[in-house]
């Protein structure tokens, strides 16, 4: 398979007033999946779009390989896009269906009959070449626009929400098959979802936009660790990153976070730290994700369970604080506790988070050497 | 006496079966989720009970009074759609406030109750706004306050989070189960999703191919299905399904699943030859270990999938590939070969022609 790596500088587009896409830049490597990730409207599609041909940049330039391709109209960019509505022809078999971009390049008979066969031996298609399109299934249909899009070969293919229309299990199950054919493959990839846990599963790296903005690079294990502001601590990780926001104060040589009535001691958090002291009477925001808050019958917080959510292999336990404040654990699923009852938490305060409350950008403190 | 019940409804579309002898009660103040895959017959039954359509066989009751032929607009339900359709010409307002209109209660009462759930579901800032101007959220909890604004006896919700985006719907999810427990309404809850049914419903139906398979308290059909289709549907990342045969004599069971072979203390009365059976385990039973040690099965690993709090590996192995879910202190890449723990404590059996869970 031929594979590209593409790059994306400085992009900008406008549609009238509203700026769907703002100074956006990025590189995505040979062979990688490479995810754009964030909610509806947040510039992903308008970006993936841009680097198939489909619009044009107001500025900005998009090279695939070491080529500028942004003046190039999309035929001419070898890349391939596959949309959310599977685009395969209903009537056609599964083996015209493949072979629909060879016979329009007039490729010779016995070479077409070649590539198709061994795109169906990866992609399982084999004893489905004669069936027709119509009378398979999502998750068929999804292979087989992607076996048409790789036949021709492309540098570089473009996912557009290919899984939007299936249920749960089999997105779930289709996470898996794409990139397991990805691998075998060695395709460069970049794909486009609004759903964080896809973009987990399926990717080398992730890039996270939010209104045209791009927020965060990384391997997913960068972004869900080290998230650089209070956007993307939310956005990634399910259930959500428990936030709380306050003053931070200094009594009686402990470090407190204090809001109303609810006051946490994280002492043993910033003792590990310099810098703290500039943060004395600032607002900032906490955050520290579910699977770091432990039922623990000596924790220092009490709450009441609220609701159990049902989380994969896991519960979220929401512990009602007080009337501002819902606090998550995650425990396995033996530990269920019952709604209304009334649980201690504790922290593990080595997995803190800390933001500016104003800038909502994580705040760099220096670790003290051990 | 159950608040609404339905007793033995079957529908048939034609030649098709919808529904193959529905029997399900609903408590006052209790939710029940329906969850099943798409065409399961879940939009059905919703439609049936609201009245839309009848069955073809069976009764609906509510409070003990039989209302199968009772029209949609008598049985004073509400019901809220996958997409529920607001008016885009009309303000959040007006929206809510049209079944109230239709009633033709005063203006100032009409008032007081539109601002009153809208204060509830959170959406006062959209009642002057028009529809195109709302998020999916909004959208949603303005369809939803249309249908609580009546004080329905059963509000009847179908796929209502569908369309939303992941982390809407997960934020949606918990937010409605919170308003239940304040204001302790009756409803019927589809969705194809088993995590969003689970943390939902007060009980579970899990219905699949028109039938109810198993209905239960939440964690009870989590921890305890009944049969092989519940137990694949409910386990989310997908359950580890293996073919084998099993035997069971003085106390031990031994499952063979291809060169493998596992045994498993059980009570001595269970007896019974070899047949053959699927074994299941879910990704979160299974561990792995870098180094070898005795009793686990040495594997590469073909695919890391990252979750978030942990990783979800694709180990094979040399006769089966096994899903493994494993912690973020266990480093491990694509391409490493590690060992696998199965324990079978965790494994559960299944009879391969019935699909009927072994009772161990």
């Amino acid at each position: 398979m031929k594979r590209a790596k593409v790059r994306v500088v400085n992009i900008t587009k406008r549609f009238g007033d509203l700026v769907a896409v703002n100074d956006v830049s990025f590189e995505v490597y040979e062979g990688e999946i490479f995810t754009l990730l964030g909610p509806s409207g947040c510039g992903k599609t308008t970006t993936l779009r841009v680097i198939s041909g489909l619009e044009k940049p107001d500025s900005g330039k998009v090279y695939i390989g070491d080529s500028d391709v942004t003046a190039l109209p999309p035929q001419l960019r070898n890349v391939c896009l596959v949309f959310q509505e599977y685009a395969v022809f209903p009537h056609m078999s599964v083996y015209d269906n493949i072979a629909f971009g060879l016979k329009v390049r007039k490729v010779p008979k016995e070479e077409l009959s070649k590539r198709v066969r061994e795109l169906a031996e990866v992609l399982e298609l084999t004893d489905r070449l004669n069936t027709k399109a119509s009378k398979l299934g999502i998750s068929e249909q999804q292979r087989i626009a992607l076996a048409r899009c790789m036949a021709v070969e492309p540098e570089v293919l473009l996912l557009d929400e290919p899984l939007t229309f299936a249920d749960a299990k089999v997105r779930e199950k289709m996470r898996r098959e794409l990139k397991k054919i990805q691998r075998e493959l060695g395709a460069t990839m970049i794909y486009v979802t609004h759903d964080q846990l896809e973009a987990m599963m399926l990717s080398d790296r992730i890039a996270v936009m939010n209104r045209g903005r791009l927020l965060q690079v990384g391997s997913p294990i960068e972004i869900y660790d080290n998230p650089q502001n209070l956007f993307v601590a939310r956005f990634i990780g399910s259930p959500t990153i428990n936030t709380i926001e306050g003053t931070l104060v200094e009594e009686r040589g402990r470090f407190l976070i204090k809001r109303d009535e609810v006051v946490v001691d994280v002492s043993e958090f910033m003792s590990s730290y310099h810098d703290v002291e500039s943060l004395l009477g600032k607002d900032i925001v906490i955050g520290i994700r579910p699977e770091d808050v432990y039922l623990d019958v000596k924790g220092p917080i009490e709450g009441v369970a609220e609701v159990i959510e049902v989380s994969g292999e896991r519960l979220a336990i929401h512990v009602k604080i007080s009337k501002e404040l819902v606090l998550k654990a995650l425990v396995p699923v033996h530990e269920a506790v019952a709604e209304r009852e009334k649980v201690r938490l504790s922290f593990n305060l080595e997995k803190l988070h800390v933001f500016d409350k104003v800038t909502e950008e994580k705040v760099a403190l220096r670790r003290v050497k051990q | 006496m159950p608040f609404l019940e339905i007793r033995d409804v079957s529908k048939k579309f034609g030649e098709k079966t919808a529904l193959k002898n529905i029997s399900l009660s609903v408590s006052r103040g209790e939710v029940l989720a329906i969850a099943g895959p798409p065409g399961s017959g879940k939009t059905t039954l919703l439609k049936i009970v609201a009245g839309l359509i009848s069955p073809t066989s069976g009764r609906i009751y509510l409070n003990g009074i039989d209302i199968t032929d009772v029209p949609p607009h008598i049985r004073g339900f509400s019901m809220v759609f996958e997409t529920p359709p607001v008016y885009p010409d009309r303000t959040g307002y007006e929206n809510i406030a049209f079944p109230l209109k239709l009633k033709n209660l005063p203006e100032a009462e009409v008032r007081r109750k539109v601002y009153e759930i809208a204060d509830l579901l959170g959406i006062r800032h959209v009642l002057n706004r028009k529809p195109s101007t709302f998020s999916g959220g909004e959208y949603q909890r303005v369809a939803l306050a249309r249908a609580l604004v009546t004080n329905p006896a059963v509000l009847l919700l179908d796929e209502p989070l569908r369309n939303l985006d992941a982390k809407i719907r997960e934020y949606m999810a918990v937010w409605l189960k919170q308003l239940q427990s304040k204001i302790g309404i009756t409803a019927i809850y589809s969705t194809h999703d088993p995590l969003e049914a689970l943390t939902i419903g007060t009980r579970v139906a899990v219905m699949l191919s028109g039938e109810v398979m198993q209905l239960g308290e939440p964690l009870a059909v989590l921890n305890n299905p009944v049969n092989l289709d519940v137990d694949d549907y409910v386990s989310i990342p997908a359950l580890n399904i293996f073919k084998g045969t099993a035997k069971a004599f003085g106390g031990k069971l031994v499952i063979n699943i291809d060169k493998i072979s596992i045994e498993k203390d059980v009570g001595r009365g269970l007896q019974f030859e070899e047949r053959e059976v699927m074994a299941t385990i879910r990704p979160s039973d299974v561990s792995i270990v870098k180094t070898y040690q005795p009793g686990t099965l040495s594997g590469k690993t073909e695919l890391i999938q990252y979750l978030g709090a942990n990783a979800l590996a694709t180990v094979k192995l040399n006769y089966i590939t096994i899903r493994v879910i494993v912690p973020k202190t266990v480093q491990v890449s694509e391409g490493d070969s590690v060992y696998v723990v199965l324990d079978p404590r965790n494994m559960r059996v299944y009879d391969a022609q019935s699909k009927q869970r072994i009772d161990l």
